[in-house]
C-alpha cells in the first residue's frame, strides 16, 4: 500500500464523521455562527446537531459562547485554531490519497 | 461529484446567502445609483460644479458600494433576519477571493473582446453597454452554477437582451449607461424583492435560537 493511502488510516475520526465534517467545513467559512444557522445549513435534527457540536467542543475544535440577543438566548460557535489546522490536514491527506489512487 | 468538503460547504453557504434576495437588492441598488447620477449629469452643463460632483459621485459609488454592501449585508441579516435564518459572520478565505478575481478577470476579457467587436461600427464608447451586459451575464451564470441559483440563469439572457437593445438604440454613451445600469438595477431589485417575499413566507421566525 502506498504512503498516501496508508495515511488514510490516520485520518482524524472526530472530523471524518460526515455530519461533523459538514459542521467543521461550514464553521471554517465563518468567523462565528449560531446554533440556528448551523441547524438550517446542515438540516440535522436539534438533538443530533447538539451531540455532534458537543463532540467537537470536547475535542477542542470548536469554541462555544452563550449570550442573549435581546431577550432571546443565542449560542455561538467558532472553529478554534486547532480545528482549522485539523481540517486543513484532513483535506490534504484525503486529496493526496485520492490523487494517488488515480 | 466534488470530493472536497470545503468546496461543497462553500457552495451551500453561498446558496444560503443568495436565498433571501438581499444580495440581488444590494447589487441592484449598486447599479441603479450610477444610472441616477448619469441621468442627473444629462440635466446639467458639463462645465458646472454640480456636474463634476455627480461625475465623481458616480465613480466613487461604483467603487465603494460593492465593498460597503459586502460588509453591511451579513450585519443586516444578523440584525433583522437572524430569528429566521440564524446568525453567521462570513470569513472570505484568500483562496476563494483569488478564484473569484480570476473568474471576474476572464469574464471581463471575454466580454470586452466581444463587445468591442460588436460595436466596431458604433460611436466610441458604445461598446460599454455590451461589455457590462456580457460580463454580468457570465458572472451571473457562474454564480448560478456554483451556488445552484436558478433565477440567475433566467436573468443572464435578459441582461444580454438589454445590452443588445441598448447598443442598437442608444444615441450616446450617457444614454446607454442610463438604460443599461438602470435596467439591470431595476431587474435585480425586482428579482430580489420577489425572492425576499418568498423566503420570508417559507422561513417563519423561530422562538429559540439556542440549544
Amino acid at each position: 500500500m502506498s504512503e498516501p493511502l496508508r495515511a488514510l488510516t490516520d485520518l482524524d475520526r472526530v472530523i471524518h464523521e460526515p455530519a461533523r465534517l459538514m459542521i467543521v467545513s461550514l464553521l471554517y467559512l465563518t468567523r462565528e455562527a449560531d446554533f440556528l444557522w448551523l441547524l438550517r445549513q446542515t438540516e440535522l435534527t436539534k438533538g443530533n446537531l447538539s451531540a455532534h457540536l458537543g463532540k467537537l467542543e470536547q475535542a477542542g475544535y470548536v469554541d462555544v459562547e452563550k449570550r442573549f440577543q435581546g431577550k432571546i438566548p443565542q449560542t455561538l460557535y467558532r472553529l478554534t485554531e486547532s480545528g482549522r489546522k485539523e481540517l486543513e490536514q484532513y483535506r490534504a491527506t484525503l486529496k493526496r490519497a485520492l490523487e494517488d489512487s488515480r | 461529484m466534488n470530493a472536497d468538503p470545503l468546496a461543497l460547504a462553500a457552495a451551500k453557504v453561498q446558496r444560503s446567502w443568495t436565498s433571501d434576495g438581499l444580495a440581488d437588492i444590494s447589487a441592484g441598488a449598486t447599479l441603479l445609483l450610477p444610472a441616477f447620477w448619469e441621468w442627473g449629469k444629462t440635466q446639467l452643463s458639463p462645465s458646472s460644479r454640480a456636474w463634476q460632483v455627480l461625475n465623481w459621485g458616480m465613480i466613487l459609488s461604483i467603487i465603494i458600494l460593492p465593498s460597503l454592501f459586502q460588509w453591511l449585508l451579513p450585519r443586516f441579516r444578523n440584525r433583522f433576519l437572524s430569528r429566521r435564518a440564524g446568525y453567521s459572520l462570513p470569513l472570505t478565505r484568500p483562496e476563494y477571493r483569488r478564484r473569484s478575481a480570476v473568474v471576474a478577470g476572464i469574464a471581463a476579457v471575454i466580454a470586452m473582446s466581444i463587445a468591442i467587436w460588436l460595436a466596431r461600427h458604433k460611436p466610441p464608447g458604445l461598446f460599454l453597454p455590451g461589455f457590462i451586459a456580457i460580463g454580468s451575464a457570465v458572472l451571473l451564470c457562474q454564480l448560478g452554477w456554483h451556488a445552484s441559483v436558478g433565477r440567475y440563469f433566467l436573468l443572464a439572457p435578459v441582461f444580454l437582451l438589454l445590452g443588445a437593445v441598448t447598443m442598437a438604440w442608444a444615441g450616446s454613451l450617457s444614454e446607454a449607461l442610463i438604460w443599461q445600469f438602470g435596467g439591470m438595477g431595476l431587474l435585480l431589485i425586482a428579482s430580489g424583492l420577489l425572492t425576499l417575499c418568498h423566503w420570508l413566507a417559507r422561513n417563519p421566525p423561530l422562538e429559540e435560537t439556542a440549544q
